[in-house]
């Protein structure tokens, strides 16, 4: 997984990159210092699992790609099989060559995470602020809108 | 000089034999069709200099015929007819290769002017056009996807703004002592003007750098914030009630005359549905909008990608454009030919 993380991760403008299961837990990272830490990305890991989850649920059709623009960039997600894969591009990244290389990439993961026999995943780091007991804000949030989301469509 | 040969096709009897009596007697030879599959037989057994045609024909209409007559005569010349202000079909005649759109109702000053244009320019691959058919985030988007090298010019009330797009992105502009992004941001305010874009032409610097889609959305913008102030005098010189139910089916129907957008469900943050321009299932493309948008705001800036703006959804062959406003969450579907980009950056406008 780390091969194809680092590939995704040489095309101009590609930040770094994780893939997380199902699930939401993290399997494999390749994100430079200074884009989040290993809670942000563990935070981030379960919220996508979430959304991607809840999509599943209410929409008749495969989920393809969630994309994401902020103010400095944008997040990526291609969803193969029951996992995730997650692209970090700067505004400026070729995301046409992104998509290239990450549809390729997301069906290969999509293939790895199927095959994988046991759980194996990258434990999250503590941040000062956050107990590692605790569970992240963001997950909560995102849990009590599908709920939600999931009740309305029920 | 041999005479010039034009072929007009109208489904309108009197639009043809009136454009074939102005051309005439201007000098040109003149054939006139009433249907698509009668011109594409004609023009391929007889040669013309250019095809003027009508947009919308029954049976074979303008797009098929444009496209016949590419496939037959990749270098031919057709001009399309177009009612005024229409913008729909007017990417894609573009993109099969239309060299002029003239709107309707037509003049014969103003056709014989074209045709003269278009007869003088051919094979020097000039588009012609109004921003009113066409508008600047449509011919950036077309050129920077096809990565043409080419100039734009765009004039209005006497001043002139270049545009030049090389590698798939815009690489240069001008307006008056205006040059690179602030002459775009600029040009983008133009709601209408004669504009003209030139093939093979090189820029002759780099003042823009960075894409295109990022390009467009800092013009969407700065428009929202110099339109911000216009909005909120009206607000206050208001003294109406607002029915917020209205105010959702307004947006809802606004949203859905974007070009490129098939379908909007306008949903509040509990996740009712507010408003919706959709065949079907509303609540469906609700709960999908609510569950994407209720996350997307706390995803950025964990992540150091800053605050969100605005995201895209491919479920199955649907893509859905999602954006939030303070009251609500906003789902829009997509066809297929559609840049997310561009339609994110004239729902900004609508928005707000």
């Amino acid at each position: 997984m780390d091969s194809i993380l680092s590939d995704i991760n040489a095309i101009y403008g590609v930040i770094g990159s994780f893939v997380c299961d199902g699930d939401g837990a993290l399997l494999a990272v390749a994100v430079p210092p200074g884009s989040g830490n290993g809670t942000a990305q563990g935070c981030a890991a379960s919220s996508v699992a979430q959304i991607v989850t809840g999509l599943k649920s209410v929409s008749l059709s495969d989920v393809g790609e969630v994309d994401l623009h902020c103010s400095n960039g944008r997040l990526v997600v291609k969803v193969s099989g029951s996992g995730c894969l997650c692209i970090l591009c700067a505004p400026h990244a070729d995301v046409s060559q992104v998509n290239l290389t990450a549809n390729v990439a997301a069906r290969k993961l999509g293939r790895m995470i199927k095959e994988l026999p046991k759980r194996k995943t990258i434990p999250e780091q503590s941040s000062p602020e956050q107990g590692p007991g605790r569970e992240p804000a963001m997950a909560q949030s995102t849990e009590g809108i599908l709920e939600k989301v999931l009740d309305l469509w029920t | 000089m041999a005479q010039k040969r034009v072929l007009v096709v109208d489904d309108e009897p009197n639009v043809v034999k009136t454009c074939k009596r102005i051309l005439q007697l201007e000098g040109f030879s003149v054939e006139g069709a009433s249907d698509g599959a009668s011109a594409i037989k004609l023009y391929r057994s007889e040669d013309f200099d250019l095809v003027v045609t009508d947009l919308k024909m029954p049976g074979m209409d303008g797009l098929k015929l444009l496209a016949a007559i590419r496939e037959h005569n990749p270098r031919a010349s057709v001009a399309i007819l177009t009612a005024y202000g229409t913008k729909e079909n007017v990417v894609e005649a573009l993109q099969l290769g239309a060299c002029e759109f003239l709107e309707k109702p037509l003049d014969a000053k103003t056709l014989v002017a074209a045709v003269r244009r278009i007869l003088e320019s051919k094979g020097g691959a000039v588009v012609q056009g109004n921003l009113r058919s066409l508008s600047l985030p449509n011919i950036v988007q077309i050129n920077c996807a096809e990565r043409n090298e080419a100039l734009l010019r765009i004039r209005q009330a006497g001043q002139e703004g270049k545009v030049y797009f090389a590698e798939g992105n815009v690489v240069h502009a001008a307006l008056g002592k205006k040059t690179g992004a602030d002459a775009v941001y600029e040009l983008l305010t133009w709601e209408e003007g004669e504009f003209e874009l030139q093939m093979g032409v090189s820029a002759p610097k780099r003042t823009i750098e960075g894409s295109w889609s990022g390009l467009l959305l800092e013009g969407a913008r700065r428009m929202d914030e110099g339109m911000a102030g216009l909005v909120d005098l009206e607000l206050l010189t208001d003294e109406t009630e607002v029915d917020g139910d209205q105010v959702a089916a307004n947006l809802a129907s606004a949203l859905k005359d974007i070009q490129g957008v098939t379908g909007v469900v306008v949903v509040a943050h509990d996740g009712s549905v507010v408003a919706h321009e959709l065949d079907d299932a509303p609540g469906n493309r609700g709960s999908i909008a609510v569950l994407v948008l209720g996350a997307a705001g706390q995803l950025g800036k964990p992540l150091s990608l800053g605050s969100f703006s605005w995201g895209t959804v491919a479920l199955g062959k649907e893509k859905m454009l999602l954006m939030e406003r303070p009251d609500y969450f906003v789902g829009m579907l997509l066809n297929q030919r559609a840049s997310a980009a561009n339609v994110a950056a004239s729902a900004k406008q609508a928005l707000h």
